[in-house]
């Protein structure tokens, strides 16, 4: 369990440094900011295997449990999403995926506040670059959703990626494909800065899905296209980034890791967002064009490719 | 302590004659090696600053809105070819080939000017005199030559003169480009490692240098801590290695911060050209340039840190990049540490040194008393405890005399001297 704690700190203190490094004189330095991702990505490896290793055994040991803590933290009755999980097609990812708010009570409230407090004070920062072109980004991202459930499924139904399978439907930004459970729904509806997905409640599981993945991926998108096409979005969900503060009834740390994985996901790609931001200035090339399409897609895409380089590598430490 | 003055690179030229360091401020300050004197024949010549100049003023790039820092990350000597001195000093963007000359001599006795500049009126000349050559006090001037600018998208990390003494070559984190020394407004690039889609991006180029007499040899090194040999005359982009260098990776020592130790600092080749030595966090390797598998001697430096990864990660010294050089001889290397500690290996003995640059420790005409870091138990007298070492006093810099035993160290904002003790 310590490996948990030590792995989200490293991952706080390297998103610190990844945003400090913007305003550091001289420009942002390739090198170090590269390190500094691998390392984060390490950490956020380690820190899903464990937590998931944790949510494994927590839901043998306690799914009779399961349904009165869901009830006692949401406030919608749990037996419509019982009712719903039974239905949904064999998923076993998606089963386990959907306890993230049992170990996530277990993380001490601290650290919490890290990541929320660096979510909101990047998220300000982030605002002021963001250029939507947010038609194409809405196209990518129903074509990733399209492509989700399939991919994930292949995924998960390979018995030798199990985990992987888990990790990658939970990181998937936000995709309720699958059982939509509230808790899994809520977190990180409340990192994809959704105020108003908060205030609505979950009255249709569908269009909350859909307006969190869009606001996530449509953040992710911005990053990267930040300095290409200026259209201004006729609806801008993403410009949302302060999380509605109190809005959750549950506690906040169930919160917690969803909140970091999803973050993680931004900066995963943030790293080339903070190049593509240094590229596209500095060269000028055409091709940029070429690697901003599809950005939306990139993000999912690009979480998935990259877990499997990790997923054997981290062992104890 | 002002972050200006902080030491950023140190070289001695050819001859050991000259030593050069530049500074975060941009300035270089280059001193000479005074001659034995007749009166003292065992008296070394001590290092006097020779000349002082500011090599490169920080910049703006409107365009990126990116300040380019004026900080000397390298400085190299050119091969002297006549009473001038050479050398190429880069910052993060733009490399200068400045010459360094001595004026000694002063015309005196003009027709048309008197001796302070003022002119003289032509009604008063009624005669004509050839002006003489007077000694005058030693002035040593530099002035750039050559700018070249505009090369590198990326931040420059290493220069290095060819042994064809025509060209040279420079790196930034994914381009090595191909310089001739006379032509500033084009370079080759030899080396692109930047991947089509740069989320795709997984290493950077840490260091390169030129073989010391292959002239179509050269190395560069990665954050991957690989090395790849390369030879100009198999392609003209040299994307494709000739020789690779890896080292397989101890699977029982892997951590959150295996891939940043990992990274190469610093590559040297030994002045024989048969062997490359490379600096990474912890060791400082020596690999054979025939045997790409594994090096052929590992020195560790520090590996008292290996526990202290993740602090060292909190504070930013994981991120610090050290350097090491040979002797004249290639008998023995040598590298910096922290709390102003450096470090020295010979390679026949196996025998290693800790030595301290400090004022405290380095009296004028003093020995140096090996210092110890004690890793664990009871410490001993005059030993350090790992805890109490001072991890804002770096030494990332140090340069050998190239024949004979004389050191520089650049601890901070100082540079010390050593010699050998003479009998």
């Amino acid at each position: 369990m310590e490996f948990k704690v030590e792995a989200h700190r490293i991952m706080s203190i390297s998103l610190g440094k990844i945003y400090n490094s913007r305003v550091q004189r001289g420009g942002i330095k390739l090198h170090k900011n590269l390190l500094v991702s691998l390392v984060l990505r390490s950490a956020r490896q380690v820190y899903l295997n464990d937590y998931y290793q944790s949510v494994c055994l927590n839901a043998q040991q306690h799914w009779g449990q399961h349904e009165e803590v869901m009830d006692s933290n949401q406030a919608k009755s749990t037996s419509e999403r019982v009712g719903y999980t039974a239905t949904t097609p064999a998923d076993p990812a998606a089963t386990t995926a959907s306890e993230p708010g049992l170990p996530a009570e277990n993380t001490p409230p601290e650290m919490t506040i890290d990541v929320e407090s660096f979510t909101e004070s990047h998220a300000a920062a982030q605002t002021e670059d963001v250029e939507a072109d947010h038609t194409d980004c809405k196209d990518k991202i129903s074509d990733c959703r399209r492509r989700q459930p399939s991919e994930l499924k292949g995924a998960a139904s390979s018995p030798a990626s199990g985990p992987t399978a888990v990790i990658a439907k939970h990181l998937v930004p936000d995709n309720r494909i699958g059982p939509k459970k509230v808790k899994e729904a809520k977190p990180p509806q409340d990192e994809g800065g959704c105020g108003e997905a908060d205030a609505d409640g979950f009255v249709d599981d569908d269009s909350v899905a859909e307006t969190q993945l869009d606001n996530h991926l449509v953040a992710s998108c911005n990053r990267k296209r930040r300095s290409s096409e200026k259209a201004v979005p006729p609806e801008s969900p993403v410009k949302k980034p302060k999380r509605a503060p109190s809005s959750a009834p549950s506690g906040e740390e169930e919160m917690d890791t969803t909140n970091v994985s999803s973050l993680i996901t931004i900066f995963g790609s943030s790293f080339s967002g903070l190049l593509s931001k240094d590229n596209t200035q500095a060269e000028a090339e055409a091709g940029d064009s070429d690697r901003d399409s599809g950005a939306g897609q990139i993000c999912c895409d690009q979480v998935l490719k990259n877990l499997n380089p990790w997923t054997t590598a981290i062992v104890a430490f | 302590l002002s972050t200006a003055d902080i030491i950023s690179t140190v070289e001695f030229n050819y001859s050991g004659d000259l030593l050069a360091t530049g500074d975060k401020g941009g300035r270089v300050v280059i001193f000479q090696r005074e001659q034995e004197s007749k009166n003292r024949p065992h008296s070394r010549g001590e290092y006097n600053v020779y000349s002082t100049f500011q090599s490169h003023e920080p910049e703006f790039d409107y365009l990126k809105s990116l300040e380019i820092e004026e900080k000397i990350n390298k400085i190299r000597w050119l091969p002297q070819q006549n009473a001038a001195h050479s050398l190429l000093s880069t910052n993060d963007k733009t490399i200068k080939l400045w010459k360094i000359s001595e004026r000694d001599k002063k015309a005196e006795g003009y027709n048309l000017k008197e001796e302070d500049g003022r002119l003289r009126d032509p009604f008063r000349i009624t005669s004509l005199r050839v002006p003489v050559l007077q000694p005058m006090d030693l002035m040593v001037e530099a002035s750039p030559r050559r700018i070249f600018a505009n090369a590198h998208t990326y931040h420059i990390n290493s220069i290095s003169v060819n042994s064809d003494h025509e060209t040279y070559l420079s790196a930034d984190d994914l381009r090595i480009n191909l310089w001739h020394l006379e032509i500033t407004d084009r370079s080759f690039n030899i080396v692109d490692i930047k991947p089509a889609n740069m989320e795709e991006l997984t290493e950077v180029i840490t260091a390169a240098e030129c073989h010391p007499n292959q002239c179509n040899v050269f190395v560069y090194s990665s954050s991957k801590g690989t090395i790849r040999l390369c030879d100009m005359r198999a392609a003209a982009l040299c994307d494709r290695h000739t020789k690779f260098f890896e080292e397989p990776e101890d699977p029982s020592s892997r951590s959150f911060f295996s891939e940043i130790i990992s990274s190469i600092s610093d590559v040297k080749f030994s002045h024989s050209g048969r062997y490359m030595m490379t600096r990474d966090y912890l060791s400082v390797k020596v690999w054979d340039l025939n045997m790409e598998s594994r090096p052929v001697e590992t020195y560790q430096v520090h590996e008292y840190l290996r526990s202290k990864l993740c602090s060292l990660y909190e504070n930013d010294c994981i991120f610090d990049k050290f350097e090491c050089c040979w002797n004249g001889t290639d008998s023995a290397i040598m590298t910096g540490s922290y709390n102003n500690f450096f470090r020295m290996f010979d390679r026949n003995t196996r025998r290693d040194i800790t030595l301290e640059a400090s004022r405290e420790s380095s009296k004028p005409r003093g020995i140096l008393k090996p210092r110890k870091v004690c890793t664990g138990g009871k410490r001993k007298k005059d030993e350090i405890s790992v805890d109490s070492l001072d991890f804002n006093k770096k030494i990332l810099h140090t340069a050998w005399h190239p024949k004979e035993n004389v050191i520089a160290v650049a601890a901070t904002n100082n540079l010390y001297i050593f010699q050998d003790k003479m009998n």
